[in-house]
């Protein structure tokens, strides 16, 4: 006997796909209800470092000046800026530079930096290659306040499943590693289920579904109750169970056509030479998960830890990533230099922000019932865990953020946050989407809790 | 060659693995490494007591990776090729040598939709037939429903259902003919209570609930320590002859030594095993990545990659169960299996057709450390990356407590143009050697283990000069006691394969893909005993997985951290 895998891929079939998915369960914070705003928030990450003043080349990324940004300003008199690439929204954007990762890293750069970015939480170090962070990350906690009871946030990676330094953006409790989605198809899938079905047909899927969920609910929560468990075990125990989500199948809500063929047609989305059409499908899929209500919150890693990347620009094949970030053929301190390194690093900085343009495309495409477009209802975040190529600093990681996640943010400046920890930019972005205290006023204790409380006030709007 | 040294170890970086949180008996506040209990046995060691093994209290919950999931459906099933349903499932955060540490292993809401599809699919499949209903049940498909559950529950959850547990899957079971009215009661019936089993937590995880405590231990339940050897050994359900000797009360003194034994002599599964185990120790999937010009390495192509890993594969499989060999032969053995690809890089013929076995007499190659595999994978595009050779050596087969390296590491400097060429090893030397910053464990640990393959390029070849001189293989390794002394690969390949270090090392890295978990100071006393035996006695690894698989650490959990 044998299982065809099309047996569980069926649901990709057509263009446009039914969804199975407006949850039955209320979200904890008025997923129904039409008095309160949805707000979005998306995390892009690349690796390496960029090309920045206080490293090897000079300044190629930032504007001249700090204060109001416009087209103008980006496009015109900063044309030799890798942020020029995003000059069609200038209005729109906070740039936001010298962002510092509080806890000294002793080991890997890649490796250590990475758990902070969305966690500004220490890590548990070591010499190994996969520290892990000791608290939860911001995509989570948007994720429980925002998304339905049980429903984390979306996950992806582009990059290859093995891997010396893998997926490090998402943690749902201290030192637990959400695994990303490398391939846009099983995302798509699993966000679209079992595609359409007569409505008699998912009416039945949903109460066989919601009886085989009341007894594995049943069983997770006898294992959660028995004293012998440790402290770890019923973590994870709560995670799995808060996931068991009853599903009805009642919402239509359309992939453009264009974007389903390209996902159903990209194979083997691990590989080198496909990770920027990767890129692009998952912003694809994360923009059409908002406006669908599917999911609040997404992160995207593009390339592993160390992104190992050979991009292609212009034709060219370049030289993996990490090496042209170091300016050698190496992942080490031993290897032979590589010509024009430092201007390849500065043109992979603007495909990096090519690439982010794109999600911006995606989320300006939908419009929102708020007026404006998604865009306007979300805070599309970009950003990279180390600082300048050489010498892989994390005292100045660069973000680029862009929507006002309805109207919260001001946008349209360059600010410098001055070394400052990112735990502040995490407390204005949470407070930005609505994520706040009990009493309204906004969060400013994420992270680590020795570290100085607060927001970025020049921020907020 | 030259004739092995044995110097005093006077200073340096030593040991191996920490063990977060815990210090190691007589260690003090130094930290500790599997390779510094047990009294340090030297070559010819063995006056020091022999320690108890000490169960440890990992996670009582293991959850299936999917590698063990794939294989479980399949057995579950009586399926003829695996599902490739975990093709579709999000991937298991990568970290750890080995990808089942059950323990750290979670179920998010994206792996939660993932299992009710699977659930669905495999249910529908499981129940398409008679024939598939009666495979599913073991062989014997019962008429009464109640009778139905257990046979299946059984081999779902591996053990017995309780009573309320039957209760519980009858009412589910009661309500499929209103749930699938297409198909027969029966299969319908069936179908959703096995949907509800496949998702489980006590099929998806291997819950570990006893707690009877018997001196510092409490020994597993007999289908609990069924299943702990069973996804140890085959990564899979335990078989009906394991599961009948566990529900026999039969897994214990001679009757277990037999189920492990019975097991083990399944080659094809142990195949399986030994290669999944080396396959992540080794970082074969990297191969894959191995990227070159052309212009500079002719020899190369995107097949060669495939035959690197092939090659690995083959010479693993043949030390292990056709020399029936240990440690020491994977470090030394001097043939290897090798293609068309391949025989480029080692300059020998092979027939045009499939991989060869070719026995190498001219001092060049031998053992695991010498194959086109490992060194083209640390290297860089044009050089070789003796740093990186040697990481991997400490870090992989030594075990080595290496400090973190500083965090930023700057580049070497710039050649000067004018000024007369050196080899890599000698610019290496100057930034990291004695009198240097990175003086302290690069200069004992790191480059001499990586300088010992300076023979072999960027892709793996043989090379008797760099940039124009002769190339320098020789060095000096901090063994634990010892400083051993070698010029090449092979004698470096030879001293390890001597070297207790490397044996625990290995014994250590067993355990912890047996025993699907990260390791604490608690196993160090098995691991020395292991390690003794692999070393000294020479035992092969089947040998060596049977002494691991039947300690009390094994078959028990720790009292209490």
């Amino acid at each position: 006997m044998k299982i065809s895998r099309r047996q569980v891929l069926k649901g990709i079939g057509g263009f446009t796909m039914s969804l199975p998915l407006l949850e039955s369960v209320l979200p904890r914070e008025a997923w129904g209800q039409a008095t309160m705003r949805h707000r979005f928030a998306a995390f892009i990450r690349a690796g390496n470092g960029i090309v920045q003043a206080g490293g090897d080349g000079g300044e190629r990324f930032w504007p001249r000046a700090l204060g109001p940004i416009t087209t103008t300003i980006l496009k015109d008199q900063n044309g030799d800026r890798a942020t020029s690439e995003l000059s069609a929204y200038a209005s729109r954007l906070t740039l936001l530079k010298n962002v510092r990762l509080p806890f000294a890293r002793n080991s890997c750069g890649h490796a250590e930096a990475i758990p902070q970015m969305l966690t500004a939480r220490n890590h548990t170090g070591g010499s190994s290659n996969d520290p892990k962070a000791l608290g939860i990350s911001i995509d989570w906690r948007i994720a429980q306040a925002l998304n339905p009871a049980g429903l984390g946030p979306l996950t992806f990676m582009a990059g290859p499943q093995a891997t010396y330094i893998g997926e490090g953006l998402s943690w749902s409790a201290s030192g637990v590693r959400t695994p990303a989605e490398r391939s846009p198809a099983n995302a798509f899938m699993r966000l679209t289920g079992l595609a359409t079905a007569p409505a008699e047909v998912q009416a039945l899927i949903a109460k066989r579904r919601k009886s085989v969920n009341d007894l594995v609910r049943t069983e997770l929560k006898a294992l959660q109750q028995n004293p012998a468990m440790s402290i770890a075990d019923k973590t994870r125990l709560t995670q799995h169970l808060d996931s068991v989500r009853d599903l009805e199948v009642q919402m239509r809500c359309d992939l453009a056509v264009d974007q389903a063929a390209a996902i159903n047609s990209l194979s083997g989305p691990q590989n080198n030479d496909v990770r920027v059409d990767v890129v692009k499908q998952f912003a694809n899929l994360a923009a059409w998960a908002f406006n669908c209500r599917l999911n609040h919150v997404v992160t995207l890693q593009v390339g592993e830890g160390n992104d190992q990347t050979q991009y292609t620009i212009g034709g060219t094949k370049l030289p993996r990533f990490h090496w042209i970030s170091h300016r050698i053929n190496s992942d080490g301190a031993d290897g032979t230099p590589i010509a024009n390194a430092v201007d390849l690093h500065a043109q992979i900085d603007r495909l990096q922000l090519q690439l982010f343009k794109h999600l911006l495309d995606r989320l300006d495409s939908y419009g929102s019932p708020y007026g404006g477009t998604l865009l306007d209802d979300t805070a599309a975040v970009w950003m990279n865990d180390l600082g300048s190529g050489p010498p892989h600093s994390a005292d100045n990681t660069p973000w680029v953020i862009a929507g006002s996640a309805g109207g919260a943010l001001k946008t349209g400046v360059h600010l410098d946050h001055a070394g400052k920890n990112n735990n502040l930019v995490l407390n204005t972005l949470l407070s930005a989407v609505g994520v706040r205290k009990t009493d309204g006023s906004p969060t400013d204790d994420f992270g680590d809790p020795g570290l100085s409380k607060g927001v970025i006030n020049a921020m907020l709007a | 060659m030259r004739p092995f040294l044995l110097v005093i170890l006077l200073s340096g970086c030593e040991g191996s693995i920490l063990f977060p949180g815990e210090e190691l008996p007589g260690t003090g506040g130094g930290g500790g490494s599997i390779n510094n209990m047990g009294g340090g046995s030297g070559a010819g060691g063995g006056l020091e007591p022999v320690l108890p093994d000490e169960p440890v209290n990992s996670s009582r919950l293991p959850r299936l990776s999917h590698a063990e999931y794939e294989n479980t459906v399949k057995d579950l099933l009586a399926l003829t090729a695996p599902a490739n349903l975990t093709s579709t499932f999000v991937g298991d955060a990568s970290g750890g040598t080995f990808s089942n540490v059950g323990g750290e292993l979670a179920v998010n809401s994206d792996l939660w939709v993932d299992y009710q599809r699977a659930a669905e699919s495999l249910a529908a499949t499981a129940t398409a037939s008679t024939a598939s209903l009666t495979a599913l049940a073991g062989g014997t498909w019962p008429a009464a429903p109640d009778a139905q559950l257990d046979a299946i529950g059984r081999r779902v959850f591996r053990r017995a259902l309780t009573t309320t547990e039957r209760t519980a899957y009858r009412a589910l079971y009661n309500e499929g003919p209103s749930d699938y009215p297409a198909v027969t009661p029966l299969n319908a019936s069936v179908r959703v209570a096995l949907e509800a089993m496949l998702q489980s937590p006590h099929f998806l995880y291997r819950p570990e609930l006893s707690t009877l405590v018997a001196g510092n231990k409490i020994p597993l339940a007999q289908t609990e320590l069924a299943s702990r050897l069973s996804y140890a050994l085959w990564q899979s359900m335990p078989d009906q002859a394991l599961l009948v000797a566990a529900e026999g009360g039969q897994l214990t003194g001679a009757g277990y030594l037999a189920q492990v034994d019975r097991m083990l002599a399944d080659e094809t599964r142990m195949r399986a095993s030994s290669t999944w185990f080396h396959d992540q120790l080794l970082e074969v999937a990297r191969y894959s990545d191995i990227t070159r010009s052309t212009t500079l390495f002719p020899e190369y192509s995107k097949p060669l990659t495939v035959a690197m890993k092939e090659e690995t594969q083959r010479y693993v499989n043949a030390v292990v169960f056709e020399e029936k060999a240990g440690l020491d032969r994977l470090l030394t053995a001097p043939y290897s299996f090798v293609n068309t690809d391949l025989a480029k890089v080692y300059n020998v013929t092979v027939p045009a057709a499939g991989y060869s076995k070719v026995t190498f007499t001219n001092g060049q190659r031998g053992g695991l450390l010498t194959q086109v595999g490992f060194l083209a994978t640390n290297s860089s595009s044009t050089d070789p990356d003796a740093i990186h050779r040697g990481v991997f050596i400490n870090h992989k087969l030594l075990c080595a407590n290496l400090p973190p390296p500083p965090m930023m590491v700057p580049a070497l400097p710039m050649l000067d143009p004018m000024a007369p060429p050196k080899t890599m090893r000698a610019r290496i030397i100057e930034f990291t050697g004695k009198g240097t910053c990175g003086q302290g464990c690069h200069s004992t640990m790191i480059n001499p283990a990586g300088f010992a393959f300076e023979h072999y390029d960027a892709l793996g070849r043989w090379r008797e000069t760099d940039r124009g001189i002769p190339v320098d293989a020789k060095d000096t390794y901090a063994f634990e006691k010892v400083n051993r002394t070698y010029d090449g690969a092979l004698e470096l390949g030879k001293a390890m394969a001597e070297e207790p270090m490397a044996h625990r090392c290995y014994a250590g890295k067993w355990v912890e893909f047996l025993f699907a978990r990260r390791l604490t100071a608690k196993d160090n006393a098995l691991i020395t005993r292991a390690g003794k035996e692999s070393q000294l006695g020479k035992i092969s690894v089947q040998q060596l997985i049977r002494t691991l698989v039947v300690s009390d650490s094994f078959s028990s959990r720790g009292v209490a951290n």
